[in-house]
């Protein structure tokens, strides 16, 4: 009796995770195709690449942070970002999540979301909408904050100036 | 009956042979039939000496000589560029490079902005990256770069690239 309950508990643990993850890939592949949304994926097989060649002293906190990443997404759009914003909200498991930061801020809305302990985060969710973009920025790994925090400096991308907010937290 | 057995095998071998025939080629092969398409294809050890040439003053790779062993790595570099493609082209392709998942190819980044995208695929057997493909695709362009390699993933490592533009300046 014991086995099968653990069993059930462990099917359990591994549909919810599996759930969790199946959302926010959903919504990427809604809106990849979509002509109003930029859209990047990298894999954690190009994190791992890129870790393994940069220059371990001149780099030091880029390759530490990147080996931390094992895969990162980006949805972005200028277009109705208050609709997709809520749209994300309702589709995403953000309950699910641990709000770090939330900034309103003449009509944006700007959401951390982790999954984690401490400095160190498995998942980190970056929601931005409501204002002039729509953003939805997925990052997994063994991610340390304040490394994501200096990463927006390296992301030439709209809405990844908000990840400077984690480091001011 | 003997020359029954023959058609039959020639038969068998050609469809064998088409089946495991290399993705990318057949993308190549497909691309290369259409109007205003340029294709280059560059062998080896013209890709080592032209990297070599170029690097002789470059401050990003701290190690010639590790970037001449990559160098040195890649069999052959193939692209091919199109212009003016039609739809029905565009969706024979997309379809092909999709394809490319179920042909043990890992889909290492995607970027798509406006009507740009850009997809790399990346093919490892062993620990080496045997097949790197870029399929680019424009509103009515498309390009893909295809690098037969033969790197050990080890390799990269020794490349010690430098991300810090600041200090390079400086230096």
């Amino acid at each position: 009796m014991r086995i099968i309950t653990s069993f059930l508990l462990a099917l359990f643990f591994t549909a919810t995770a599996s759930a969790q993850v199946d959302a926010i890939d959903k919504f990427f592949n809604q809106y990849q195709e979509n002509k109003d949304f930029t859209v990047v994926y990298v894999s954690p097989k190009m994190f791992q690449m890129v870790s393994k060649a940069t220059n371990e002293v001149e780099d030091k906190e880029l390759k530490a942070l990147i080996a931390g990443i094992k895969g990162l997404k980006i949805l972005t759009t200028k277009v109705e970002s208050a609709k997709y914003y809520a749209e994300a909200i309702k589709k995403l498991p953000v309950n699910e999540y641990e709000t770090l930061i939330t900034v309103r801020d003449k009509g944006q809305n700007v959401k951390f979301l982790t999954k984690g302990t401490g400095d160190i985060v498995n998942e980190l969710l970056l929601l931005v909408g409501g204002g002039e973009d729509f953003v939805l920025m997925s990052f997994v790994g063994n991610l340390d904050l304040n490394n994501i925090a200096k990463l927006a400096k390296k992301i030439n991308i709209d809405g990844a100036e908000h990840l400077e907010k984690i480091g001011k937290q | 009956m003997k020359n029954t057995f023959y058609l039959l095998a020639i038969i068998a071998t050609f469809i064998f042979s088409s089946c495991n025939r290399n993705p990318i080629n057949k993308i190549f092969d497909t691309a290369k039939k259409e109007d205003n398409v340029i294709a280059v294809s560059l062998p080896g050890w013209m890709i080592k000496k032209g990297v070599s040439m170029a690097m002789k003053n470059d401050t990003v790779v701290n190690d010639v000589n590790t970037l001449n062993t990559i160098a040195g790595a890649i069999k052959k570099v193939r692209v091919l560029v199109k212009s003016h493609s039609s739809e029905a082209f565009t969706a024979n392709m997309n379809k092909q490079v999709d394809n490319l998942s179920s042909k043990n190819f890992d889909t290492y980044a995607f970027i798509k902005s406006d009507e740009n995208k850009v997809t790399v695929y990346g093919k490892e057997d062993k620990d080496k990256l045997k097949d790197l493909f870029f399929y680019v695709n424009g509103d009515e362009n498309m390009a893909i770069l295809h690098l037969k390699t033969d790197i050990s993933i080890a390799e990269f490592q020794k490349l010690n690239l430098s991300f810090n533009k600041d200090k390079q300046k400086n230096n």
